[in-house]
């Protein structure tokens, strides 16, 4: 690049394509300054040296080109091998609040944050031997001792060692990173705190449950001759609720372990897991309704296997569920694609949900139905929810009265392809 | 002698009273011992004061040891039997309420031979102690 750039022609038109992006225009100023390289190598040389006296040519040139030099809103400079700047735009001296003596008389470094030092001198070391620099950062003091994080493309002249380099102010969206990243620690912080609350409190719980539990049904079935009809009554609703008990603890507890996981994600047969699904529910629940399940010819999606297994498990065991009063029931899963994402869905003919209670369908512990019409503690759709969210994906659904329910959720269709820049 | 007791360490009264009603119900021949935690559990092996190797130590059937327990907890009594040689080849079921796989894992690192979760629900609970009463005492075969 160097040596061609040195031995080539000059062209003295200006750069006619339009720049539209902000990628066009880092290009535009990086031909920008290769060109300024040029002039500043060759002509001001021989201004400084006064070998010769400047053809009018070459004038012209640096004249035209400073113009761009002085207008730029990126900072541009250029350094010399002892390390001080011998060029400098005055969009340079402006954002820093220096004047361009101050800059000039010292070595770069001084301006560097202390703990950029090291990072900046290793980056020198490499334009030195030819590297180009794309996208470093460091801080740089400022007139008032604040700092500026500044982020530089620069490129050596092999030949004289000078430096040729633009940089941006990246002081506010650095801020902004930093204070997400914050944000997202105390977030996490809090989600985790609160999954290992309800890990422990549930953990804690099974034990007086069990008791509980355990002694009214001893009791029902050894020691229930003495008692009242009444009294028996009494303790089979301690039984079932203690039981319910159990279950709601049971179901916290795997609800708060969903999210510690580690996930394995691989390319999952989507039909083939849909059907397992299918058959396992049905073994598990088996209905006396007439049940058509229609399974569609799933496309593979990237997910966790156990995990979207449970997603089918709990979409299709709602979908019979809500259909046992019809005399009918159709459930299909089938998809839809899009570019990167494909849609399943879950879909039956049952007994539906008005949509006004749509906020609270995938709520923890929320129900849109009596325990007494449909059973159930309401932390299936939860489930559901919090599983394809930790998978990357969406869950929503449909639902009308009596006409019955769709469910979806989207996945990556595959696994994202990092790319590689040149 | 002993091998005809059934070791029952548990911390948790309720706990204890219900595995000893599932395990009466079993109908087993073996005895039942309760101790209330893992000191005490030490002391039916190893009597106070008794550290020498050579001494003939109790020996039950099986040993259904808790997990979470004040003072000595299971999985340092778990490390204790299956570290001396005279009580390492006694089946230890870990018997507990925890399903950390962090504490799985430990326990079957320390030797256990089996891990099994209490079941919150009774009938569930009083089928998972009667199986494993009668598979440690009777199926499981051990060496004298």
């Amino acid at each position: 690049m160097q040596g061609s750039n040195r031995g080539m022609a000059f062209n003295r038109n200006p750069p006619t394509k339009c720049f539209t992006g902000a990628g066009d225009l880092y290009q535009g100023v990086k031909a920008l300054v290769y060109r300024i390289k040029f002039t500043f190598g060759e002509v001001e040389r021989r201004l400084f040296c006064k070998i010769h006296p400047l053809p009018q040519r070459h004038m012209e040139f640096y004249n035209y080109y400073k113009k761009f030099f002085t207008l730029s809103n990126d900072m541009l400079c250029v350094a010399n091998t002892e390390a001080y700047f011998t060029h400098l735009n005055p969009f340079f001296c402006q954002l820093l609040g220096y004047t361009e003596e101050e800059l000039i008389s010292r070595k770069f470094l001084d301006f560097v944050h202390p703990d950029d030092v090291a990072s900046t001198v290793a980056e020198v070391a490499k334009l030195s031997q030819g590297i180009n620099t794309i996208n470093f950062v460091n801080r740089y003091r400022c007139k008032d001792g604040s700092y500026k994080y500044l982020q530089w493309s620069s490129t050596p002249d092999t030949a004289t060692g000078e430096i040729f380099a633009v940089a941006r102010d990246v002081t506010e969206q650095h801020q902004r990173e930093e204070e997400i990243l914050l944000l997202n620690k105390s977030l996490e912080a809090a989600l985790r705190e609160m999954e290992s609350f309800s890990y422990s409190v549930s953990h804690d719980l099974r034990a007086p449950v069990r008791a509980i539990s355990g002694f009214a049904r001893i009791i029902t079935d050894k020691h229930s001759e003495p008692l009242s009809s009444e009294a028996k009554e009494l303790l089979n609703i301690i039984n079932s609720e203690s039981t319910r008990m159990g279950k709601l603890i049971d179901d916290l507890l795997s609800f708060s372990k969903l999210g510690k996981k580690d996930l394995q994600r691989t390319m999952i047969p989507m039909k083939e897991l849909a059907h397992e699904a299918v058959q396992e529910v049905q073994l598990l629940h088996p209905v006396s309704t007439d049940l058509h399940i229609h399974i569609d010819t799933l496309p593979d999606a990237y997910c966790d296997r156990s995990l979207i297994r449970q997603v089918f498990v709990n979409l299709v065991s709602n979908a019979i569920k809500f259909s046992e009063h019809k005399a009918e029931a159709r459930i299909t899963i089938g998809y839809t694609e899009h570019d990167a994402m494909v849609t399943y869905y879950v879909k039956d003919n049952g007994a539906g949900f008005d949509m006004k209670y749509y906020d609270k369908l995938f709520g923890l512990f929320q129900r849109l139905h009596s325990q007494e019409e449909f059973g159930g503690i309401g932390i299936g759709l939860a489930n559901v929810q919090k599983i394809v969210h930790r998978l990357g994906g969406e869950v929503w659904a449909e639902g009308k009265v009596n006409e019955g329910a769709t469910f979806y959720f989207s996945l990556p269709r595959q696994a994202p392809h990092i790319v590689h820049l040149p | 002698m002993t091998e005809t007791e059934i070791l029952l360490v548990e911390d948790n009264a309720a706990d204890a009273r219900l595995t000893a009603i599932a395990l009466e119900d079993a109908q087993l021949k073996h005895k039942i011992v309760l101790v209330r935690d893992g000191s005490e559990a030490l002391d039916y092996f190893f009597p106070a004061g008794e550290q020498t190797s050579d001494m003939a130590v109790r020996l039950p059937k099986v040993v259904f040891l808790d997990l979470k327990m004040p003072k000595v907890n299971g999985n340092e009594v778990l490390a204790r039997l299956k570290q001396d040689e005279r009580t390492r080849k006694i089946p230890v079921v870990m018997f507990t309420s925890s399903q950390e796989p962090r504490d799985i894992k430990e326990c079957y690192a320390l030797g256990a031979n089996s891990y099994i979760v209490k079941p919150v629900d009774f009938d569930e609970f009083s089928k998972v102690v009667s199986n494993m009463g009668h598979y440690w005492t009777l199926d499981n075969l051990t060496i004298d």
